[in-house]
């Protein structure tokens, strides 16, 4: 039964993936982009990483896609897109071959493994990766600065004011 | 090949990872490309929390996955927000390609 959920979940992933590929209309690719965050979450979220599921599921599906929209109404649905110089049939047949070998290599790493293990990621964050808390903070600190000084509009100096 | 809960969750990662692979080669529009980077990083969080799950370390895998998360929504949020005047001009994703075939003729 498990299986069955794993299988049905992680085929829509990968559909949901097809289609934001092919979709001629980026907004369409978008929401399919959202669908895959859902999805992916869900996932995660039966394996047993709750925190990261609750992460991908509110950041993947719904901060990006507001960013994404967001950008949209700024561009556009007119953006350009010329033909790629790489032919489809060649890129789904190395596409096909790195995929396969991919899996051929990391299959036989997990057959002497389980579906068991600690949830403690508590320790492991705040203990033995606490440097990547400081990553992360200072990542959000340059990210939140970087933005608002994208989106602040440029107002008249103060020599400005004094001329006229 | 049995179809476990692992073999099923290592096929859904490699196809997620070979469709994001395939929209990169195939598209040029910068907007689709950051679509494929982030299917791409969608399957390498599944990725993560799937090596820390068969490793029996998950606290570990969940912490790598969510820098991950963090770094990806930073530089995705800086992107869709400063890079906005830029995407008219379309993705030079295989600008080098082009250059390597005009180069050989």
């Amino acid at each position: 039964m498990e299986s069955i959920e794993y299988f049905l979940l992680l085929t829509g992933a990968i559909f949901c993936a097809y289609r934001a590929t092919v979709s001629r209309r980026i907004l369409s690719s978008t929401l399919y982009l959202a669908c895959i965050s859902a999805l992916t979450s869900v996932v995660i979220f039966m394996m047993g990483a709750t925190q990261v599921a609750v992460m991908e599921l509110s950041v993947g599906a719904g901060l990006v896609t507001v960013l994404m929209v967001y950008a949209l109404s700024v561009v556009g649905e007119d953006a350009l897109d010329p033909i790629s110089v790489i032919p489809k049939p060649l890129a789904l047949g190395l596409v096909g071959a790195v995929t396969i070998l991919l899996a051929w290599m990391v299959y036989p790493a997990i057959q002497s493994a389980g579906l068991t293990g600690s949830v403690d990621l508590a320790s492991v964050l705040w203990q033995q990766r606490v440097l990547d808390v400081w990553i992360q903070i200072v990542l959000i600190f340059s990210g939140v600065m970087g933005v608002l000084g994208l989106l602040s509009e440029r107002t008249p100096g103060h020599s400005e004011e004094v001329h006229q | 090949m049995n179809f476990s809960p692992l073999n099923i969750i290592l096929i859904g990662i490699a196809g997620l990872l070979g469709v994001g692979f395939y929209g990169l080669l195939i598209t040029r529009n910068l907007i689709k490309v950051v679509m494929m980077l982030q299917i791409l990083i969608k399957a390498v969080v599944l990725a993560l929390v799937f090596a820390g799950k068969i490793s029996g370390n998950l606290g570990l895998g969940q912490s790598i996955a969510a820098t991950v998360i963090v770094a990806d929504t930073i530089v995705f949020g800086a992107g869709s927000t400063g890079a906005p005047p830029f995407w008219h001009l379309g993705c030079t994703a295989n600008f080098h390609v082009e250059r390597l075939i005009w180069l050989a003729t």
